[in-house]
């Protein structure tokens, strides 16, 4: 193409740098949520995987047990026996600091000399004076390491004494040196470490002749299938080996549905940010008939016109993609606080570490800014190429071929509607295609959302035709007018907006849900809650001790106590309860479906239930049988009921402790319920109860744990609440560029009414009428499609990536908060160009042609 | 002349703009009396500040210095909305580009001056449609107008322009955008329409033709304005 044309083109666009900088902004916007969202999700889970390498180094497989941890004897077996090199013994418990009784700290015994093998992260970044601080850890009683970063946090330095407080009662343990990491991933990781050798932390912890784990790095020599195979014959069936890379696996499985929720929010900011793009490609096609048509009668081909402005957007993307980056990488710097916080919450404990950015992160944010600008840039280039060589083309003859457009798009809408429908439907289990189902009805709505306005803006004209006379006319004329623009600025805020009150209804209900489920379920009074290790020495004898004092308190009529352990099933660990119910504490089990007259004995005696988390993510019924592996090998345990449980995503099993103990050791409670008599003062009983609890064991009311478990639920959904007001504001960010823009374009037209007599009030009023008609418009439209949204959120993609069942409860004011959000956004939106036109002078409005 | 038939007075107008830094005056020191129902002429090539001088006769425009009377009404003396107010009761405006409001139907266009003074009552309708019957537009009441030629537009206009009965009525090159036998057609129309109803008007041109029509011609030469006799 000659470099004229493309200057007639690139000089328009600079004559108009508001059109430029909104579609910059559209697109800046779209990717920056997007990427912001990626790092942050990365950075969070790789925090996890690297805290993992600092203590494990090139540890390749890990040992486990379930929760009575392992018997040390396997690591000298594996060590002697099996002739294995590379084996790091650890025990890892969590204590309280005397000093810091807020903080929770990691408590991490290794046998130095073993993990030299392994390389961590802490012993290579031991300096060379430092070298025999390792070994100080075994010859000197009582000694430990911790970061620089830890030190300086709580003003600790060398040879400060610490008091290790845990439910065995406290003891002093010496700082004998600081490690310095350069890595910020590995510093994060050894955040609140307390490093020691192993017989100091099972002395501390109770914990004499136990392991958490076993780190294994197999040497390229030695890595064969059949040297795992007879590692893994040689365990005992409580024991576990698993790979790293597994273990990692596992993990970011598990987030699997979390990230891709996340990813679908960054996602929908891109489609917001498409239909900025998309209106103003449109809008400056649309300013340029003149022109392009000026250069078709030159003889400028249509391939030369599309090719014009394919080129354009593709400046536009790479801009828009780049500042996008720039801008992702500081938003996720506050996503990341957000996406650990609820990382925290339902899935494992990670440290809230530093950002990090990949190559491919970028590339992916590049690829889907360019996709995406070219994308919504298509329509109106070919619209353009379309356009017939000639210099007289009016606008109302555009604006009624884009009429015909509109009909196209809003009989589409319904395919799109009853595709995203039948994709609900038909789509079984998959997370992605039930989001693909509310983008797909999303986007329905939007292509239905300028035939809405049409058909409304006709019966509101009747309305302030009647009230207002012929000026009343002109705010609603005005949107249908130009409805090329306005219908897409409605249709982004729409869009907007109903996914707010989509998400705003799931997440009510979805809190209703869980309130409704924490007081049925907190049944007793008071709960003690017994955090220590399960196989510390004597244990299940003091806590059962505990249990007959709690009893024996005046005012307590009875008791109910849980386990929460991990027992070995058929394909990994699993998560189980271990009950000791009271005829009340049973009422706080809500079936999915009405059990059987007799389900208690059996529960009692040789069956579990299932929560229904766990039933989805392994496809279980009632009826079926549930293998496990017992002291006495695999045992099958019918599954009698399932049950309602929002207290992970995961799932877990559920059966009576006398059924427990019949195949486990007793490993003592988890928690034991209190119930006390009705007219028991309940400020007087908790610290009586208080005085016979240790170290980290506590009593709370079941108000105080109702109130902190909605706490966590609402840190939960932080990030998903940040991310949608982030692409509300996106859409208000659109709806105010296109309506400067709208206004721009009709200086002149404003200008004639100054000219004839109307005032600037008059004006202000009329322009903030049609921009408000439009918030209107988007806001009443985006009360049932988010109603729609809600539905599909709650029973297809929440209980597809939770396994949990929500009853949809309505919320008015998320309803009438979603119309006010539309309103205010476009009256807003419209006041500053209200105000710029109303300051305008006629004369110079008059000459702006 | 005495104050009571003056209808318009300018008296050492000045008007400059800053373009690109540069101070640049339009008119300078003008002044001019006209009487109330005469016909003037303004001539001049373009850029000469024809419009500028209807802007500020208009109150659209405010000078730099010297004084605007209008009807007696001192239009420099006046806040922005209260010459917005004056123009919306003296004033009728006839432009080159016709300037209808493309998103009101003929008839709109003609009742909205009427609207900004006071509620539209079913006399203000007939009076309106009886001015486009005049026009030969009384079928295109409904239509918008982008969808007529270019003189039914401009008829519109000085139908708009008069509607509302104001004293002084400033049209800035009406025939401009038109052909020549549509631009003598308007000019025809403009001519009864004004001198039937004893209105004051001031048209700014640059065709020579109008001076026949004109009670006085005045040019605007080294930015002030100069009387030219009319060709007898």
């Amino acid at each position: 193409m000659t470099s004229l044309v493309n200057r007639a083109s690139r000089n328009f666009l600079l004559k108009h740098p508001w059109q430029l900088a909104l579609a910059l902004l559209g697109i800046t916007l779209g990717v920056a949520v997007v990427i912001a969202i990626d790092i942050a999700l990365e950075s969070s889970l790789q925090s996890f995987t690297q805290a993992g390498r600092a203590i494990s180094g090139k540890a390749t497989h890990r040992i486990i047990g379930g929760d009575g941890g392992l018997d040390e004897r396997i690591y000298r077996q594996l060590k002697i026996d099996q002739g294995l090199r590379t084996l790091s013994p650890v025990l890892q418990s969590t204590v309280f600091l005397k000093q810091f009784p807020e903080s929770r700290f990691t408590l991490l015994g290794i046998d130095p000399f073993a993990e030299q093998g392994l390389q961590t992260s802490w012993q290579t970044a031991l300096t060379e004076d430092q070298s025999t601080l390792a070994g100080r850890l075994l010859t000197e009683p009582d000694t430990l390491l911790i970061s620089e970063h830890t030190a300086q946090k709580l003003e600790l330095k060398v040879d400060d004494w610490l008091t290790i407080s845990t439910d065995r009662g406290e003891r002093e343990m010496q700082v004998i040196g600081l490690i310095t990491l350069s890595n910020s991933l590995s510093r994060h990781a050894l955040d609140n470490m307390l490093i020691t050798d192993i017989a100091s932390a099972q002395e501390v912890t109770g914990l004499s002749g136990k392991l958490s784990f076993i780190d294994w790095g197999i040497d390229e020599n030695e890595h064969t299938p059949s040297l795992i195979k007879s590692i893994r014959d040689s365990l005992p069936n409580t024991a576990e080996l698993i790979a790293m890379e597994t273990h990692n696996q596992a993990m970011r499985q598990m987030t699997e549905a979390f990230s891709i929720n996340l990813n679908a929010l960054g996602l929908l900011s891109l489609l917001v940010g498409m239909f900025l793009i998309y209106n103003t490609m449109t809008f400056l096609v649309i300013q340029r008939w003149r022109l392009i048509g000026s250069l078709r009668l030159l003889g400028v081909s249509r391939k030369q016109v599309f090719t014009m402005i394919v080129q354009e957007a593709l400046i536009l993307a790479l801009v828009g993609t780049g500042t996008g980056i720039l801008l992702g990488i500081v938003l996720a710097q506050g996503l990341l606080h957000l996406v650990s916080a609820t990382v925290n919450s339902i899935f494992f404990r990670i440290e809230g570490g530093d950002w990090f950015v990949s190559y491919w992160q970028i590339g992916k944010a590049i690829g889907l800014g360019v996709c995406a600008t070219l994308l919504a840039v298509l329509p109106p280039a070919l619209e353009a190429t379309r356009l017939a060589p000639s210099t007289v083309i009016i606008r109302s003859q555009l604006e009624s071929g884009i009429r015909h457009i509109i009909k196209i798009a809003t009989s589409l809408s319904v395919v799109f509607i009853f595709l995203g429908l039948g994709l609900a439907y038909f789509s079984e289990t998959s997370i992605r295609l039930g989001l693909a189902c509310i983008f797909m009805l999303l986007f329905g709505f939007a292509l239905m959302t300028p035939g809405i306005t049409l058909v409304i803006m006709k019966g509101v004209e009747w309305l302030t035709g009647r009230l207002f006379g012929v000026l009343g006319k002109l705010p609603p004329r005005l949107v249908t007018a130009e409805i090329s623009r306005t219908g897409i600025a409605i249709a982004a805020l729409m869009i907007a907006v109903s996914a707010t009150i989509g998400m705003d209804l799931m997440i009510s209900s979805f809190r209703q849900t869980v309130s409704d489920w924490l007081k049925i379920s907190l049944q007793a009074d008071l709960y003690v809650s017994l955090p220590g290790e399960k196989l510390a020495d004597n244990k299940a004898a003091t806590d059962q001790q505990l249990k007959t004092s709690l009893a024996e308190i005046p005012g307590v009529t009875k008791l109910s106590s849980v386990l929460h352990t991990r027992i070995r099933g058929i394909d990994g660990m699993i998560d189980a309860s271990v009950f000791e119910l009271n005829d009340q504490a049973r009422h706080g089990f809500l079936f999915t479906h009405p059990p059987q007259a007799n389900i208690w004995q059996t529960f009692e005696q040789q069956g579990v239930f299932i929560t229904e988390p766990y039933a989805y993510h392994h496809r279980l019924k009632p009826g079926q049988d549930l293998l496990l592996q017992t002291a006495q090998g695999q045992q099958a345990f019918k599954i009698l009921a399932i049950y309602k449980d929002y207290s992970g995503d995961r799932g877990h099993i559920a059966m009576s402790r006398k059924l427990y103990l019949r195949y486990w050791p007793d490993l003592g409670f988890t928690g034991i319920g209190i119930y006390a008599q009705p007219d028991t003062d309940l400020n007087t009983l908790e610290p009586q109860i208080s005085g016979l609890l240790k170290g980290a064991q506590s009593v709370r009311s079941n108000r105080a744990i109702y109130e902190a478990s909605m706490q966590v639920f609402g840190q939960t959904f932080a990030v998903t609440e940040a991310l949608r007001w982030l692409a509300a504001g996106i859409a208000f960010v659109g709806v105010f560029g296109a309506l400067m823009a709208l206004q721009y374009e009709r200086t002149r037209q404003l200008g004639i009414l100054r000219a004839i007599g109307v005032t600037p009030r008059q004006l202000s009023i009329m322009i903030t009428s049609e921009t408000g008609l439009m918030g209107l418009v988007a806001g009443v439209f985006s009360i049932p499609v988010g109603f729609i949204v809600a539905y599909v959120l709650i029973f297809v993609v929440y209980q597809r990536s939770f396994g949990w069942t929500m009853d949809f409860h309505v919320n008015t004011a998320s309803l009438f908060q979603g119309l006010l959000l539309a309103l205010i956004a476009a009256l807003l939106a419209g006041i500053l160009p209200s105000l710029k036109m109303a300051k305008t002078s006629p004369a110079i409005a008059l000459r702006n042609e | 002349m005495t104050s009571a038939e003056t209808a318009i007075s300018l008296q050492q107008v000045t008007k400059s703009y800053w373009e690109s830094g540069l101070e640049q005056t339009i008119l300078d020191n003008v002044t001019l009396n006209i009487r109330q129902g005469e016909l003037i002429v303004l001539l001049g090539r373009s850029g000469s500040g024809k419009s500028t001088l209807l802007n500020l006769l208009s109150g659209i425009d405010q000078p730099n210095s010297g004084r605007v009377n209008i009807m007696g009404t001192e239009l420099t003396t006046l806040p922005e909305n209260e010459r917005t107010l004056f123009r919306r009761k003296h004033i009728g405006f006839v432009f080159q580009a016709y300037n209808l409001i493309p998103t009101l139907t003929v008839l709109e266009n003609l009742l909205l001056p009427l609207e900004l003074l006071h509620r539209i009552t079913d006399t203000d309708v007939d009076k309106a449609l009886n001015l486009l019957d005049k026009l030969d537009l009384k079928p295109r009441q409904d239509s918008y107008p982008d969808r007529l030629s270019g003189g039914e537009q401009q008829r519109i206009a000085i139908a708009r322009s008069l509607i509302h009965e104001p004293a002084i009525v400033l049209a800035d090159e009406p025939t401009g955008n038109l052909d020549l036998e549509t631009g003598k057609q308007v000019l025809a129309l403009l001519d009864t329409l004004v001198r039937q109803t004893g209105k004051t008007m001031i048209m700014a041109t640059h065709s020579q033709e109008v001076m026949g029509l004109a009670d006085s011609v005045f040019t605007i030469r080294n930015k002030t304005l100069v009387s030219v006799e009319k060709p007898s």
